[in-house]
């Protein structure tokens, strides 16, 4: 379980930040750029209390230092500083800080330890290993990876009031009776279920739109529940199994620290693209091959986890009536639990007392 | 001068030793090891697959397994020598059909999908439109046996039941595949 820290950033004298869409994990990176040795940055935010999770977790960016031979950024936590060293590769470095021990906190401040340079935070947030949403967050990090462009657009005939349950389109072409559409008239957008091709909806208009209004058929991604899956077309994210055998510990370090966690099981995860023309089924699998396929990345409870195929297949339409389907089949193991935390001993104490003092 | 014999008898020994690891031999006894422990695993339920729902005992007019689970369509699997080497499972050329079946009705019903759709559609589950005019004849299909889904259902889904794959890592996992193996090169290199 992962929960996102939106802090409110502040500059100090010889340092500013700004939001940074250039280079990031998530989408939108935090940029902070240092022009005086010990220029600082603070992350303002309402208290969470550290108590209640296992880890604070984040990313940091600062490129490769060829001079600098020492520590190059200070994060300081609930007064504790942690020295990050300089990087030896040009890469997002995930940082784990202990949070278990620790009480509420409002602020991370982030201090530079040398005179001149710049460094990207994403993904701040804190984590903890929970059982009931140790799956499904497996499932939600899928779809949040997974943007696939049906590529119909078509326009409203005739205007259509908010309230309105039915609304008529000016060509029906790969629309399904339970498409999904998103309406737009640069003013509002809203998402509506058909009920039929004819353009009756599931739920009311929430706004009005004149007519020549874009419509665009959308593939959305959902999780299957018992009942189903509606939209057509549809990419579906499946949680089908969880393996109860091959468990592994594993060392996690952490700054300062490190644990051991113990993984439970790969979880079966089915992505799959379902629609009633074999045409657009084909098309979207493309999409879903080029951008996602054999290997891609997903951010699960913070972490960035690439993922890898385990073998795909295609089902075509057959006298059962069935929408033709391309599959998907990956293996991922959801977040660990921790069994112990391991903190470095720094001081020894001996009393040494002359033999046979009792 | 130094004379080594049986040299030439070695040479041959392993010339023939690499023929038949080269063959298909050891394979196909991989492949039939496979399809037959892949009936056990699936029966006893240690795939992991899930069940039928109601609606599929109210058609079949008895409770039963689901058909991934049915000695009809895991007899079907074909082990076949390919040019990479020997596979096992349902194959795109294979027309072959399951045979009739009686249901709850007295109804025979015959399947008009190959053993080779079947296992597809198992494998990866599949969506059937209860809506339009296509969705009217599932929809009275389905009545014949008193069965109404809601007026709002759009699709009738049938989950995955990846068989084949959960059967084979059960089978790997469990070390049979290697036990066939170790069991050919010990009566190979018992015939050397």
């Amino acid at each position: 379980m992962f929960a996102a820290i939106s802090p409110t950033w502040s500059a100090g004298t010889g340092a500013s930040q700004a939001a940074n869409t250039d280079w990031s994990l998530s989408g939108t990176s935090r940029r902070l750029d240092f022009t005086v040795l010990n220029a600082q940055v603070t992350a303002t935010f309402s208290s969470v209390n550290l108590a209640l999770w296992e880890e604070l977790t984040l990313y940091v960016y600062v490129s490769r230092r060829l001079t600098s031979l020492t520590e190059v950024l200070r994060i300081t936590v609930d007064g504790e500083d942690f020295d990050l060293p300089r990087q030896t590769r040009d890469t997002w470095q995930h940082i784990l800080i202990n949070a278990a021990d620790r009480g509420a906190v409002t602020t991370i401040v982030f201090k530079s330890l040398l005179d001149e340079q710049t460094a990207f935070i994403d993904l701040l947030g804190v984590r903890k290993y929970d059982p009931e949403t140790a799956d499904s967050d497996i499932a939600d990090a899928f779809k949040a990876a997974i943007d696939l462009d049906y590529g119909v657009t078509t326009t409203l005939a005739a205007a259509a009031s908010a309230g309105d349950t039915s609304i008529s389109l000016t060509s029906d072409a790969y629309v399904f009776n339970t498409s999904r559409l998103r309406i737009t008239d640069g003013v509002h957008t809203e998402d509506v279920d058909l009920l039929t091709t004819a353009g009756d909806l599931k739920n009311a208009l929430a706004y009005s739109y004149a007519s020549g209004s874009t419509v665009t058929v959308i593939c959305p991604v959902e999780t299957e529940s018992r009942d189903g899956i509606e939209p057509d077309p549809v990419c579906g994210v499946n949680v089908m199994q969880v393996t109860t055998e091959g468990f592994s510990r594993r060392p996690i370090d952490l700054v300062g620290s490190s644990k051991i966690k113990r993984f439970l099981g790969e979880a079966t995860i089915q992505v799959y693209v379902d629609c009633q023309s074999k045409l657009k089924t084909l098309s979207l699998s493309r999409q879903y091959q080029a951008s996602c396929g054999d290997k891609f990345s997903i951010i699960l409870d913070g972490e960035v986890f690439d993922v890898y195929l385990d073998y795909d297949q295609f089902l075509d339409r057959t006298d059962a009536g069935n929408n033709p389907r391309m599959s998907w089949f990956y293996k991922v193991e959801p977040s660990p639990f921790t069994m112990e935390t391991l903190v470095p001993v720094t001081d020894f104490t001996y009393d040494i007392q002359p033999g046979g003092a009792a | 001068m130094i004379v080594i014999e049986g040299l030439e008898d070695l040479a041959k020994s392993l010339t023939s030793l690499k023929r038949s690891m080269r063959g298909d031999d050891l394979g196909k006894l991989r492949g039939r090891r496979f399809s037959r422990d892949a009936k056990i695993i699936v029966a006893t339920g240690q795939a992991s697959l899930p069940p039928n729902k109601t609606s599929t005992v109210k058609i079949q007019g008895r409770p039963h397994a689901p058909m991934a689970w049915h000695g009809r369509l895991l007899e079907a699997m074909k082990v076949r020598v390919m040019d990479g080497g020997v596979e096992v499972g349902y194959f795109g050329d294979d027309n072959s059909k399951p045979g009739p079946s009686i249901l709850s009705d007295g109804k025979v019903s015959q399947s008009k999908l190959t053993f080779t759709e079947i296992a597809t559609m198992q494998s990866t589950g599949y969506r059937v439109p209860l809506t339009g005019s296509k969705g009217a004849r599932v929809r009275g299909f389905l009545a014949a046996y008193g069965i109404f889904p809601k007026k709002s259902k759009t699709f009738l889904t049938i989950r995955a039941r990846p068989f084949l794959a959960n059967s084979a890592e059960v089978h790997e996992t469990r070390g049979n595949d290697l036990e066939v193996a170790k069991a050919f090169m010990t009566r190979l290199l018992e015939t050397l």
